[in-house]
């Protein structure tokens, strides 16, 4: 299972939105100058009549009223009442639901996830786009139909219309996606209950027929499904060393460690909440790792694998019994508090000939939150693969449903994102022409990490320029060009376009971090932590945005 | 000229361009104005003669190329002169899906209006233009009369100072016309200055105190409506009594023959026909611009 840990930080936040403040400030300077000196006659009295609308940004903003602020917003979400949007998405949303059904795979182990992604991405598909249309026609259809005219006569500051739009087309999508979320929720839950229910009534005719085999499991595939309807709090070690074997796939995610030999993978944890374990009495781990067998190894037996437990501050371990690892599974092993002399008690070199009489506080002893925890393969000529996530400590688990509102938000960051982006590009943009700015700004969020390997050169097969020259000439991706001047000058385009490229890597926003969906659908917590960073950071993009949007409409002539 | 100035333009000239930044059209050509508190100015010219680029200038809805607009002492891009203006336009922009309640609840949240003031705003000006039983109407229902009425209720919603109204008369039935002059003059007596302009010469006529026409973006004549209709070169006597030999030498007639003298004055001319001549000299003469004088009555001068 390869499920995300990195979580953005306060200061990759902070940088970004510095960053893109600046870039798109700039940026949203030269276009509104630009734009300008169309009207104005020159580029000079372009510029210099941009500057004078910048130069009331602050003063605008002291002077902005919330009292307009929610008559434009409420005028927003009237429109979208009157002209009917919601009710063309909620039938949209029906049809998806009444026939989804039909169409996603119906093995019972992979429904939450399949459900939870699908209806989140529903979701996604349904509100960006209605809110992305939405915010691109609104304001052009205001100054087409002259409706403007008698809005900006008014006291009503140009950054007032951009934010109340912007805030009135939120709540607008706040309530379709709350109303969408509950009713995916609900929809997620009938449908995975109901497999819930009948995997039991199965489970209880096989145990009457006595047949222990699929009694098991129809068991395993019930735990698979409950293990996803949580929300794990999981603390995950920040260093993996010791798994260094290539078996051989082409990709590279997970290394190995060799059976009943010295290799051990080591994972090394800090900031532990060994309070919380302590209360807990254990200490629960889980684990995803694969298995590559070089031997059958014995018919119905698993590979076996050891955990060591161990404190680095005061050298105290606890090596647990053997385990077989499941693969495929979600395996649960823990440590609990029992005096257990079937397990190995050291400190340092020194094995323990007692247990002593509460392990875990032995263990845990002025750990400092460090721990370390080993994994080693037990069963000669198999090994044992993982990366870094593959195993982690359950410190917690919260409520599945809070979770999935939870999923629901980073849909909603998407969107309001979205939203602020079209409203910025309908102030100097026609309705229709907004909506393909938008939509390449979404594309490009998407892709966020292929635009920025191409930025930074690291793309396969070079640039763009570089690409059509192979593709014109049939050359494979890896050798390199012939010198000459065609050459020469394909790197030298595709070197300027690398240049506009790293320019718009800061300017367009990662959708992609806002992508929470999968946590929800592998059953792991979306921290509040990860939430408010995400929001900080959708913030440090709309008001940047905002901002060019000011500048834009500060700058153009409302009444041509 | 009374009151203090509320409306001033300097050389104000505004270009049209094209995409490409080239000048399509030279909409108006250094207009100088000066509109002053308390009175009704109307803005007259045939189509495309710079009346409602004037408008959109004084408004801030367009740029000036060169010259400046001041209303009340500001540049006409200053947001907060707007707190003091009602607008009219000539089709009333409005929201159709909203209702008249609605919208003037709306405009009157961008003035910052409280909640009881706006209300009670409200259901004065709806009953004030008749549309007290369409209230709840969405505005895609009414008829263009109806339309032209909640468009004024709009543009008063604020108490405005300056009412700038674009063809204020257009579409509204001779009862809604004369209703629509009876206000403009009682904005006047509250002391509102009114700057419109509108082809219906008869109400210009009718209403205003003085009036300004341009024609291919530039002044032609610009003073009192009373002065700009008198014929100066004829003298009308008015008298009652008199037989016909007393035509020759009136005064002394009337004195010998005991007639009363009523009144001396110059006869006047309607607007219609002033306008068409203004408009035909225009173009028998193009680039002749009226320059007002800064102090003393308004005379015509060639540029």
């Amino acid at each position: 299972m390869n499920t995300p840990i990195t979580e953005p930080t306060w200061v990759s936040a902070v940088v970004t939105w510095i960053s893109v403040l600046l870039a798109v400030s700039a940026g949203g300077y030269v276009l509104a100058g630009l734009l300008a000196a169309r009207t104005r006659g020159s580029l000079i009295d372009g510029f210099v009549g941009a500057a004078k609308g910048a130069l009331d940004l602050p003063r605008d903003l002291m002077a902005l009223s919330f009292r307009r602020l929610w008559a434009i917003a409420y005028h927003s979400i009237l429109e979208s009442i009157r002209r009917r949007l919601l009710l063309a998405v909620f039938g949209v949303l029906i049809v998806i639901f009444m026939f989804g059904g039909w169409f996603l795979p119906s093995r019972p182990t992979e429904q939450v996830k399949v459900y939870v992604s699908f209806v989140l991405l529903a979701s996604t598909l349904i509100v960006l786009p209605a809110g992305g249309l939405l915010a691109c026609l609104s304001l052009p259809s205001d100054i087409q139909d002259k409706t403007i005219h008698t809005v900006v006569t008014k006291p009503v500051r140009r950054l007032e219309i951009i934010i109340g739009r912007i805030l009135g087309l939120t709540v607008v999508a706040t309530a379709i996606l709350t109303v969408m979320g509950a009713m995916s929720y609900i929809y997620m839950r009938r449908s995975v209950d109901g497999s819930l229910a009948e995997l039991r009534q199965k489970m209880g005719e096989a145990k009457q027929q006595g047949d222990v085999k699929h009694e098991t499991e129809l068991k395993d595939s019930l735990d698979q499904i409950e293990n996803k309807l949580i929300a794990r709090v999981p603390v995950y070690g920040y260093d993996l060393t010791g798994p260094v074997i290539n078996v051989g796939y082409e990709t590279t995610y997970r290394y190995y460690i060799a059976g009943n030999s010295t290799d051990a993978a080591v994972w090394k944890f800090r900031d532990v909440p060994t309070s919380r374990l302590l209360a807990l009495k254990s200490i629960p781990l889980e684990m995803t790792f694969s298995v590559f067998r070089t031997t059958k190894g014995q018919v119905g037996r698993g590979v076996l694998a050891q955990i060591t437990y161990a404190n680095p501050k005061t050298e105290r371990m606890i090596t647990d019994y053997p385990f077989e690892v499941r693969e495929y599974y979600v395996d649960k092993q823990s440590l609990d508090n029992r005096p257990d002399a079937g397990r190995t008690y050291a400190e340092g070199e020194k094995i323990l000939p007692e247990p002593p009489a509460d392990p875990l506080s032995w263990l845990l002893d002025k750990s400092d939150g460090e721990m370390t925890i080993i994994v080693r393969c037990l069963s000669s000529s198999q090994y044992l693969g993982m990366a870094r996530p593959d195993l982690y400590i359950l410190i917690d688990t919260a409520n599945f449903g809070l979770n999935f509102a939870k999923g629901v938000v980073g849909v909603w960051l998407r969107v309001f994102l979205i939203v602020s982006v079209a409203v910025m590009f309908s102030t100097f943009l026609s309705g229709y022409v907004a909506m393909l700015a938008t939509a390449a700004v979404f594309a490009g969020g998407l892709c966020m990490n292929y635009l920025r390997g191409l930025a930074a050169g690291k793309s396969e097969g070079g640039g763009p320029f570089e690409a059509l020259q192979r593709l014109i000439k049939h050359e494979n991706l890896q050798r390199p060009l012939d010198p000459g001047i065609w050459t020469d000058l394909t790197k030298g385009v595709d070197g300027a376009l690398q240049f506009i490229l790293q320019g718009l890597t800061y300017v367009l926003p990662d959708l992609g971090v806002f992508n929470t969906g999968p946590l929800v659908a592998n059953g792991f917590d979306i921290g509040i932590g990860v939430l408010l960073v995400n929001l900080v950071t959708a913030l440090g993009y709309v008001i940047p945005f905002t901002i060019a949007g000011y500048f834009f409409l500060q700058s153009r002539e409302i009444a041509r | 000229m009374a009151g203090d100035v509320i409306i001033e333009t300097r050389s104000l000239s505004k270009v049209y361009r094209d995409f490409w930044g080239r000048q399509k059209v030279r909409a108006l050509k250094a207009l100088d104005l000066k509109i002053h508190q308390g009175e009704i100015f109307g803005l007259l010219g045939p189509n495309g003669s710079g009346k409602t680029t004037t408008i959109k200038l004084l408004l801030g809805l367009l740029f000036p190329t060169e010259g400046e607009a001041l209303v009340f002492g500001k540049a006409a891009t200053d947001v907060t002169k707007n707190e003091k203006i009602g607008y009219l336009p000539e089709e009333s922009y409005l929201y159709r899906f909203l209702n008249a309640e609605e919208t003037l609840d709306f405009y009157g949240r961008l003035f910052n209006m409280d909640k009881s003031t706006r209300r009670q705003r409200t259901q004065d000006l709806i009953d004030m233009v008749g549309l007290t039983r369409a209230k709840k109407r969405q505005l895609k229902e009414y008829s263009k009369g109806m339309t032209r009425r909640i468009g004024l209720a709009q543009a008063l919603i604020n108490d405005p100072q300056l009412v700038i109204l674009d063809e204020p008369t257009s579409g509204l039935d001779p009862i809604g016309t004369r209703e629509m002059k009876d206000l403009i003059i009682d904005l006047r007596k509250k002391g509102k200055t009114v700057l419109m302009c509108s082809h219906r010469l008869d109400d210009v006529q009718d209403v205003c105190d003085r009036i300004a026409i341009l024609h291919q973006g530039e002044l032609k004549k610009l003073g009192a409506v009373g002065d700009l209709l008198m014929v100066r070169d004829i003298t009308q006597l008015q008298t009652r009594g008199l037989n016909g030999e007393a035509q020759r030498e009136i005064e002394e007639i009337i004195r010998r023959h005991g007639g009363e003298l009523v009144s001396v004055q110059n006869p006047t001319t309607t607007l219609e026909d002033l306008f068409l001549k203004v408009v035909q000299e225009s173009e028998a003469h193009p680039g002749r611009r009226f320059v007002p004088e800064t102090t003393g009555p308004s005379s015509p001068a060639s540029n």
